[in-house]
């Protein structure tokens, strides 16, 4: 039986000529918080409602927790918690809510409503449509997690949040929910945010996996060379990226940084420095380049 | 659950509905039967009149439970996640029917019992033979009150059901409530349309309601042949208006 929680192949979605998501392979393994990230309009909403049921897609096929996504829709929503709009039934209250999701869900726990409302300060008796964003957000979350899921899908959870918000959010989604060895799937432009508590990042541009990788590994293995020297290469098979200005090139380089020192000072190169990479330095790298490289997969 | 969703969004135009039954119940106890001195074809004629009364403010609660369910919470952004609850998107929208045309039961049903019960008091006024029954020019036995407004009320909801219908569906593919207002130029054209091609070529299409009696200009003259099967064809076109929507909601982005 596989170990991912969520495997895409080939998925595609298209509106007419425009590729929203276009081929893309990806695996979120068990037990993992997975960061999905990138800029607007990258794919990462649309990737996630196909997962959702809520967006059909053109092509390719997703498999969640075992499930073909297109032929047991409802054996996932059963089992995986989706907060993919924060925008819920706007007349009914935090207490109306839970009440209406109660019957939809067998492992429903109304323990954990009154943990969560009571932690996250969620006013339950206002209606949906008088709650700020940051208390809808909270809401949300508390429902998904009320439903007491395999695997937790989150669109932007973050999003327009204030800083002790979403600390509050970023510690119940660690602490309580992933330590217990659940899965989290969750896109978001905020890299600082992801960097923070995902151990596994994707990174998606124009509808396309551009790497998938551990973020340790991204740590470990991705550098950036700063070479001075004449008649540099100005593409290895390690780099992601080679860029010069004032006499001085850079390699970043996926694996392998020490080779390729070694290699460059052999041919009469002076290696100034060797410096790691934290992720918003590779997720530019990646997405500002100009033609993308292929998905890379560090196991 | 879900039916209580419903419930809670429709029940405003359910209650306006009972209190204007109440309202007419209560003028009608207090009101005195002026109409005298007809005979018993005339009296069809009222009766026919009162019984149809119905339907008028039934269609406008249909044309308004039409917009409450699915296409509603669409217009609201609420639609990601509704559908992300684990029920296929059919239940949804066959809930929604279920309960909007229950509800357009009980108020035809209530109606129809005021109006026939009106009807009856009036009959009654008038003393003679026809107390409780009605006489029709070309049907040899008169035909009983209550049977007849049975008959109406299978036809006035069906009539609801099509408006209901043809609001609910364009809720869907509008994604929005403003699905009324499409509904209503719908409706209309219908019944502009069908003017036309009568004025023009002479052909009647379908009326949205169907009356049960055949009428004239010399008055009612019985019930309409092949009722039965005619009142089942329109049942049958109730139905195809969520089995188009479950088609539109079933391959639409949410």
């Amino acid at each position: 039986m596989s170990d991912f929680v969520v495997e895409t192949h080939a998925l595609t979605k298209r509106y007419g000529s425009l590729a929203a998501v276009d081929g893309l392979e990806m695996g979120v393994e068990r037990g993992s918080i997975y960061g999905f990230i990138g800029r607007n309009g990258a794919g990462k909403t649309t990737t996630l409602r196909m997962l959702a049921g809520l967006s059909q897609a053109t092509s390719g096929t997703a498999r969640i927790l075992g499930m073909e996504a297109k032929r047991d829709q409802v054996g996932i929503l059963e089992r995986t918690g989706f907060v993919i709009d924060t925008t819920l039934l706007p007349w009914m209250t935090g207490k109306d809510l839970v009440r209406f999701n109660r019957g939809f869900f067998p492992g429903w726990d109304d323990g954990l409503v009154r943990r969560y409302a009571e932690a996250l300060d969620i006013p339950m008796n206002r209606a949906f449509k008088r709650l700020s964003q940051g208390n809808r957000t909270k809401l949300c979350l508390l429902l998904a997690l009320a439903q007491n899921p395999e695997l937790l899908v989150l669109d932007e959870p973050t999003a327009g949040l204030d800083p002790v918000v979403t600390d509050q959010l970023v510690r119940v989604l660690v602490e309580d929910f992933a330590n217990d060895g659940r899965t989290i799937l969750m896109s978001s432009h905020h890299l600082s945010e992801v960097e923070r508590i995902a151990d596994w990042v994707g990174i998606i541009d124009k509808g396309r996996l551009l790497l998938e990788a551990r973020l340790d590994d991204i740590r470990s293995n991705y550098r950036r060379l700063r070479v001075v020297g004449e008649r540099l290469p100005r593409s290895t098979p390690e780099a992601l990226a080679v860029s010069s200005a004032e006499g001085v090139t850079e390699y970043v380089v996926k694996a392998g940084a020490e080779g390729l020192a070694a290699e460059l000072g052999s041919q009469g190169a002076i290696v100034l420095e060797v410096l790691p990479l934290n992720l918003s330095e590779i997720f530019l790298v990646l997405v500002g380049k100009e033609s993308h490289v292929p998905v890379e997969v560090l196991a | 659950m879900y039916l209580w969703k419903y419930w809670r969004e429709s029940r405003i135009t359910f209650g306006i509905a009972m209190l204007l039954l109440a309202g007419l119940t209560a003028l009608s106890l207090r009101g005195h039967v002026v109409i005298g001195g007809l005979d018993e074809r005339q009296y069809a004629n009222v009766v026919n009149g009162m019984l149809y009364a119905a339907a008028v403010p039934m269609a406008i609660v249909a044309w308004v439970l039409g917009s409450f369910g699915v296409g509603r919470s669409l217009g609201e952004g609420a639609g990601s996640y509704l559908f992300s609850r684990p029920r296929p998107r059919a239940w949804f929208l066959w809930l929604d029917w279920g309960c909007g045309l229950g509800l357009l039961a009980i108020l035809v049903l209530l109606y129809n019992l005021l109006t026939s019960w009106m009807a009856h008091r009036i009959m009654r006024a008038g003393g003679g033979p026809f107390s409780g029954q009605v006489s029709f020019r070309d049907l040899a036995e008169p035909v009983s009150l209550i049977h007849l407004m049975g008959l109406n009320a299978i036809a006035i909801f069906l009539f609801c059901g099509i408006i209901f219908g043809v609001v609910y569906l364009w809720t869907i593919l509008v994604k929005n409530a403003l699905g009324v207002v499409m509904g209503a130029g719908t409706l209309a054209c219908y019944v502009i349309l069908s003017a036309v091609i009568k004025h023009n070529f002479g052909y009647e299409m379908p009326d949205l309601l169907y009356r049960v009696y055949a009428i004239s200009l010399g008055g009612v003259h019985g019930l309409q042949d092949h009722l039965g099967l005619s009142l089942a064809l329109r049942a049958g076109i109730v139905a195809l208006f969520p089995i188009a929507a479950q088609q539109v909601l079933n391959r639409i982005d949410i």
